[in-house]
């Protein structure tokens, strides 16, 4: 049984003779199929409905992609990034998380499938040949869930054995229990697994349709098992009545289970917003407390708590973190070098300085 | 019914309105108190029956309460700003801004001067900006926020 509803295929003419196809139609039989000539079309009327993004999430368009997958992670201007790969597999997801930027960011409300999966292998392939950074670090989990879609079109059985015999890292992020097939993978220690927590108070309210932290926890305990490197990220990070109970519980409950010295990187990032994503998730959320925090727009016009409270944030996480092990790899996504400064007494000079840490910290680990 | 008086003593374009109402809902829902609660508040309620004001001026006036209610760790941020830089006493011409939002560490100084003399007097008292304890203390308010936990 799958994890999620899909009501409906929209199947591009030109996708029909791919092997991806097939293997989807197979694992969703039952589903109702339309075939599309014209996907533009199909977007632009699906802009109709009342609320596309959540019809979107319940409607699989399997399609093919001829342009750039592999792209630098886009970060953020006038902050310190980490020198990410992004790699677009699949686009939208079917858990909806009330804070999600996809939803003001994605033109195509469909949960979309490339269907061209040989080209993307390809794509990768060259990108890595050309050596432009060792041990890059790619992930599927910016613009969908990396696992996700596990149970109708099992990317990582594809991408794990591929990153293994690669000097790069591929970091499938993830907010499901969909480990099962990883676990007799050969992965070589070239594959992350890394998991988005937080609170159970903010998984309820905020997070539909995910797993429950328990859940996340059990299964991260899976694949430490079967000698992953796990990675953690505390973003968004919410500001709420009882934040610190939460988030300290988080810390707790998580090593109890997890050994820290598996655990190659942490993230931590404050609930941030641009502008006109607000407006959609009241519409689509009308009793969303997210927007309840002190959020001000910061020098790359998005929204951000109050700097006060994001410090304060990070820097209780990092004495929670730190008890459990000071060798625990931790970073801030998307902020400044004050912020920086501030919650560990020092930053990296750049996104450059960031991403040379990520290297020295990926060796030592392998 | 509680809102329309209150709305129509005041002067709202579209956006306005909707300022308005959003701040009015967010801080109902912050404080677990009703909107009439809110509207019925002492200040509040002088400035509207304030027969002196413009409609335009009882609006930002009522805004700028409702934005103190609602961001109030960012309201103490600019009270302890604007503190210390009434203690400077900083010559008219003068003025002295944190970055916006607080979000940097960076303040900002503008002066405006017609004579070599007025630029003089101002450089002057620039200069001895850095002997004043108020000075040193507002870079203190520029890295962190010194509110108290409002949770």
């Amino acid at each position: 049984m799958l994890p999620f509803q899909i009501e409906k295929i929209y199947l591009d003419v030109q996708a029909e003779k791919d092997w991806v196809t097939e293997t989807v139609l197979k694992a969703l039989p039952g589903v109702p199929i339309q075939r599309v000539e014209d996907k533009g079309s199909l977007i632009k009327q699906s802009h109709s409905d009342c609320d596309p993004i959540g019809t979107g999430k319940k409607n699989l368009l399997i399609t093919r992609f001829y342009g750039r997958r592999l792209k630098p992670c886009p970060g953020t201007s006038r902050h310190i990034c980490c020198g990410y790969y992004v790699v677009n597999a699949v686009t939208n997801c079917p858990m909806d998380c009330s804070y999600c930027v996809l939803q003001g960011y994605l033109n195509n409300p469909f949960l979309t499938l490339f269907s061209n999966w040989d080209d993307l292998l390809q794509e990768i392939e060259g990108f890595l040949a050309m050596g432009r950074t060792p041990l890059s670090r790619l992930g599927t989990g910016e613009l969908s869930d990396s696992l996700a879609l596990e149970s109708i079109f099992p990317i990582s059985q594809f991408l794990v054995p591929f990153f293994a015999r690669k000097d790069a890292i591929l970091e499938l992020k993830t907010k499901s229990i969909e480990v099962e097939r990883l676990l007799s993978l050969d992965h070589r220690g070239r594959t992350v697994i890394s998991w988005s927590l937080n609170p159970p108070h903010v998984i309820a309210e905020e997070e539909r349709g995910t797993a429950s932290l328990e859940e996340r926890i059990q299964a991260a305990k899976r694949c430490q098992e079967a000698g992953y490197p796990l990675g953690f990220h505390f973003d968004p990070m919410i500001d709420y009545e009882g934040w610190e109970k939460g988030y300290e519980e988080v810390v707790d409950s998580l090593f109890r289970q997890i050994d820290p010295k598996r655990v190659v990187w942490i993230s931590m990032g404050g609930f941030r917003y641009p502008a006109q994503l607000k407006g959609i998730v009241e519409e689509r959320f009308p009793r969303t407390g997210i927007f309840l925090g002190e959020l001000f727009p910061g020098r790359d016009g998005k929204f951000r708590y109050l700097k006060g409270i994001r410090t304060e944030m990070y820097q209780k996480m990092l004495k929670w973190l730190k008890r459990v092990s000071p060798d625990l790899f931790i970073y801030l996504c998307m902020e400044s070098k004050e912020v920086w400064e501030e919650v560990f007494g020092w930053s990296p000079e750049n996104s450059h300085h960031l991403n040379q840490m990520f290297e020295e910290r990926v060796k030592g680990f392998l | 019914m509680v809102l329309v008086p209150f709305l129509s003593s005041l002067k709202l374009s579209e956006n306005r309105l909707r300022e308005m109402l959003t701040l009015l809902s967010e801080i109902s829902r912050l404080e677990r108190v009703s909107i009439k609660e809110i509207i019925d508040r002492i200040e509040i309620q002088e400035i509207v029956s304030h027969k002196e004001l413009t409609p335009i001026q009882r609006t930002e006036r009522v805004k700028k309460i409702l934005m103190s209610l609602r961001n109030p760790q960012m309201r103490q941020m600019e009270e302890e700003f604007e503190k210390k830089r009434k203690a400077l006493n900083l010559v008219s011409a003068v003025s002295l801004q944190h970055s916006p939002y607080f979000e940097g560490r960076e303040l900002k100084i503008e002066f405006q001067f017609r004579t070599m003399e007025e630029y003089r007097t101002i450089v002057d008292s620039l200069s001895r900006l850095t002997d004043k304890k108020e000075f040193k203390d507002m870079f203190e308010v520029s890295t962190k926020s010194q509110a108290p936990n409002i949770k």
